[in-house]
């Protein structure tokens, strides 16, 4: 729909016309110079040469890429054989944020459901208390699940003190716990796009697969699951993304033996062993792997068209 | 006997191009001059040309989409106009923004400030207008007593009825002294007891205040009941504009008869039109002078005769014979269907009192109608 | 109550799901809470009752420290809310109200930049920004970085109570003499008031609780109470940390459904 070009303060869309630029200057100028801008600088040290002491020398190199992919030897003179290191950090963390994707799907879809089928009063008081939980420091949330599967933590001592087990269970410090915590941090994102679907959901379409003869997990397969889809994918790419850059989670609850990316690149800005290319690099391939399933999704978004 | 009616001529403006504007004697309050307004390649309003005049209420009906709304909101000041011009006693005032129009609106929601009580809408016009506080509130309790509602002064909005609420946005418009008030279908959220009784309201209201009205909905009863002049409007265009009975009694075309209460279309074949008479011929051979509209034309027409006009004479009498087929009984009048031999059904409405006769289904029944009843179309 | 044969939204087992989600959300938390009142210094066995870490946390040996730290965060949090609030005002009224403006889908991007980016990129984007221009890090660095990523937090509440108020509102005061920015003062600003609360009290919450951010544009001098946390924690779970967690749970639970109710009390009727 055309505006018309003459008076903008006449459009029947919006009675600040005309103002749009102005009023949106200083959100240009905030996020694009100190977000934008720095990611950008940040592609660039990807290329520089590291300073001894943590910082760059300006010199343009592609040492961090290659240290990333490739294995030189120690001292950088053999043939190129493929570095697994950091692919297998970076394959890790996928399988991780998989997975935690995956817990919270099978906990998260049913709980979305339960809620959503509620008489309207109750639905807000389930939706309100499962979103509290998010509201609560990160980590604050970390700590208290790393004190809970402690070795000598609750659980454990509550399993002991009733003869359930005979030993503690080594929960601390493994891949489990760390798939716990990522699942911990983000299951109201999974919860909350499958609750928006369900509640638009037509149960007139459940009676007429029953009018059909279907039993209950079959309408759950064939009518209920692709018409919910759209909350589903939403809420799985709203756990994985964050879960594959995570920090807190693997450092708090994995322990040395798991690193994952966010560790990974933590590492690099530390202090004298710093390699600022290196992590700049590493940030940067996550940054793409990350925008990559976004721009996937939005085109699948956009295939379906709007809603 | 003849015919008897003679539609008054309206005033004609020639159409401008858009190039220079007219100025037109000063009793118009608003004159509209070939208003164009186009969305993308819809056309909202085409042409329209339209004189209201001070003191007037007028009325555009019509059906949703006829454009009538659109051009409220130009006359607001809401919308540009893609060609035309509106003036306003004199005044250009299309390109004016609504805040410098002394043009004052009543909108269909009624669009009532929702953190304001009822004085501090009714006053927010004056204020802006510059006027101090004990003024604007003088004022503001003047109008609260004309729409009778003085004693929801201190209200809010949401604690009020529809009807109240309608009554404060009126009052709010008219605070401000405009020239002209606009009112946007404010009588389509009320049920209908509330409905007749604001409508006589409106209609007080207007000739206490000498404020030109300029009203706006698609309901025909209402707009009979109000207005001095209805403007008939279709598709973007004016399809007649005139006083209640003027568009009643000689509609211009078949929509405006169909709109307009209920008619029967009878085919004819026009032999000769002149000075707003013509001469036609029935389908089954008998010819009938009456009255025409302008434009009408030779050759294939339509006459549009209403229902409470036709009598039932004995078969072989009438300019029409036919057979009932269906009788209605609606209280106040019985609606009797009649098959005509072309297969079409006629309409007739007869009072419901102890000397009627009605015809019963399956008789064969003659019709009549006096030489001006029936009134050949333009189209 | 249906009968569960031919209810068609049940389904067996959801309904223990569900209740386990809560107590696995929960249980953590209130974990924690209990034994912040543990009396004894094992944080593994139960000692009874007590309020003895919490008196630690205000009066003990490391109290100085995460004083300090709380005002550090609790200014930074107030600075960096009132700023991005502020433009997320002036964002929405462009994007809600303006009716399009070259740019604005690309705007829209930007809005949302934060949420997209991963936060230890943006944390290792700006750190890296920082050095590059030779800013030291410090109290600057931080609220400029709490500002960017608390923006969007504050936009979504504020774009979505603007785009539900009618523009009529606005139309009836234009219509009554009301200039742009009068319409603006004295009708949408107020009809706006609780969707620009709620974003605020959000966007605090955000910036109060951020961690890996924080953590990497701080440089040496500066804590926050979220890196004070972690710093206390790198050595071990203490008690008295215990008790700060269970202080910002209920300061942040708190302020959540503050600004819940806040957006609700605001409905309009329409």
């Amino acid at each position: 729909m055309a505006a018309p070009v003459t008076s903008p303060a006449k459009s029947s869309d919006g009675i600040y016309a005309g103002l749009g630029p102005r009023l949106i200057l200083p959100t240009w100028l905030v996020i694009g110079c100190f977000l934008a801008l720095p990611i950008g600088i940040m592609l660039i040290y990807s290329f520089l040469t590291k300073e001894f002491r943590g910082g760059v020398v300006w010199e343009f190199s592609l040492a961090a890429y290659d240290q990333f992919f490739f294995n030189r030897g120690l001292f950088g003179d053999e043939a190129p054989t493929l570095e697994w290191t950091y692919i297998t950090i970076f394959w890790r963390s996928i399988w991780q944020a998989a997975l935690a994707t995956l817990l919270c799907l099978l906990i998260g879809f049913p709980t979305a459901w339960f809620i959503a089928t509620r008489d309207p009063k109750t639905r807000s008081v389930w939706l309100f208390l499962i979103t509290i939980p998010y509201w609560v420091n990160l980590l604050i949330r970390t700590i208290s699940m790393k004190f809970l599967i402690r070795d000598n933590g609750p659980i454990n001592e509550f399993l002991l003190a009733w003869g359930v087990i005979a030993e503690p269970i080594h929960m601390i410090n493994t891949d489990f716990a760390v798939m716990l915590g990522l699942f911990y941090s983000y299951l109201p994102f999974m919860v909350l796009p499958i609750y928006s679907s369900v509640e638009r959901y037509d149960f007139a379409l459940s009676e007429a697969a029953a009018d059909l003869y279907a039993s209950r997990w079959t309408t759950l397969r064939h009518v209920i699951l692709p018409v919910v889809k759209p909350g589903i994918i939403a809420g799985c790419i709203l756990v994985f993304v964050p879960s594959l850059g995570a920090f807190l989670a693997p450092n708090l609850l994995g322990g040395a033996k798991n690193f994952m990316i966010g560790s990974l690149i933590e590492e690099q800005f530390k202090g004298n062993a710093g390699n600022w290319p290196f992590g700049a690099a590493a940030s940067m391939i996550l940054l793409t792997l990350v925008m990559l399933v976004l721009l996937l999704y939005a085109r699948e978004q956009g295939k379906v068209g709007v809603k | 006997m003849c015919w008897l009616y003679n539609p008054k001529p309206l005033r004609q403006y020639g159409v401008l191009g858009g190039i220079s504007v007219i100025k037109t004697p000063t009793d118009l309050a608003v004159d509209i001059q070939a208003a164009t307004k186009r969305f993308g390649t819809f056309v909202a309003l085409d042409h329209v040309t339209l004189g209201i005049r001070d003191n007037e209420f007028f009325t555009l009906l019509g059906p949703s989409g006829c454009g009538k709304t659109t051009l409220l909101r130009i006359i607001a000041g809401f919308e540009d106009l893609s060609e035309g011009a509106v003036l306003l006693f004199g005044d250009d005032i299309s390109k004016l923004p609504p805040n410098k129009q002394p043009v004052n609106t009543v909108f269909q929601q009624y669009a009532l400030f929702p953190h304001m009580n009822v004085t501090q809408n009714v006053m927010f016009g004056l204020l802006r207008l510059g006027a101090n506080e004990a003024a604007a509130r003088k004022r503001a309790s003047e109008v609260l007593e004309l729409v009778q509602l003085s004693a929801f002064a201190d209200r809010m909005p949401t604690q009020m009825s529809g009807g109240q609420q309608q009554r404060v946005a009126l009052a709010r418009a008219l605070a401000p002294k405009p020239k002209v008030l606009l009112l946007d279908e404010p009588l389509s959220a009320l049920d209908l007891k509330l409905r007749q009784a604001v409508r006589h309201e409106l209609q007080h209201i207007q000739h206490e205040t000498g404020i030109t009205f300029i009203f706006v909905t698609h309901d025909q009863e209402e707009a009979m009941t109000m207005s001095d002049r209805i403007a008939v409007m279709r598709d973007g265009k004016v399809q007649q504009v005139g006083s209640g009975r003027e568009i009643y009694e000689a509609p211009h075309n078949r929509f405006v008869a169909n709109f307009i209460g209920e008619t029967n279309l009878i085919d004819v074949t026009v032999n000769s039109v002149s000075k707003g008479r013509a001469s036609c011929r029935l389908s089954n051979g008998k010819s009938l002078l009456c009255p025409a509209a302008e434009a009408s034309v030779h050759g294939v027409g339509h006459l549009s005769i209403r229902p409470e006009r036709l009598k039932f004479v004995a078969l072989g009498k009438g300019l029409l014979q036919g057979e009932v087929s269906r009788q209605i009984y609606l209280g106040t009048d019985l609606h009797v269907e009649v098959r005509m031999p072309e297969n079409n059904i006629l309409k007739v409405r007869v009072q419901n009192t102890d000397q009627s006769h009605v015809p019963d289904v399956g008789d064969k029944v003659g019709l009549n109608f006096e030489a001006g009843a029936a009134r050949l179309l333009a189209d | 109550m249906k009968n569960r044969k031919i209810d068609l939204r049940y389904f067996p087992g959801f309904s223990p799901l569900t209740w386990l989600c809560l107590f696995l959300l929960y249980a953590p938390l209130i974990i924690v809470m209990v034994y912040s009142f543990n009396d004894s210094t094992s944080i593994t066995t139960w000692g009874g009752l007590s309020l003895r870490w919490y008196s630690e946390v205000f009066y003990g040996l490391e109290a100085e420290k995460f004083k300090t730290a709380t005002l550090n965060s609790l200014v930074i949090a107030v600075v960096a809310s009132v700023t991005a609030t502020l433009i997320a005002v002036m964002a929405a009224t462009a994007m809600v109200r303006t009716g399009g403006f070259r740019g604005q889908s690309l705007s829209f991007a930007l809005i949302n930049l934060p949420l997209m980016v991963p936060e230890i990129v943006t944390a290792v984007a700006t750190l890296i920004f920082f050095s590059t221009i030779g800013f030291t890090p410090g109290y600057l660095t931080i609220v400029i970085a709490h500002i960017v990523f608390c923006i969007p937090f504050a936009y979504l509440p504020i774009a979505a109570r603007m785009q539900g108020i009618d523009r009529t509102y606005e139309q009836a005061a234009q219509d009554l003499y009301a200039t742009r920015f009068e319409a603006f003062r004295l009708v949408l600003l107020p009809l706006m008031t609780p969707g620009i609360i709620s974003g605020f009290l959000l966007a605090f919450i955000i910036s109060l609780d951020d961690f890996i951010i924080t953590n990497f544009v701080k440089g040496a001098g500066v804590e926050t109470l979220p890196t004070a946390i972690y710093g206390s924690v790198r050595r071990g779970i203490q008690p008295n940390i215990m008790a700060i967690s269970t202080l910002l749970l209920l300061v942040s639970i708190m302020f959540v459904t503050l600004s819940y109710l806040v957006g609700r009390s605001g409905e309009t009727p329409k």
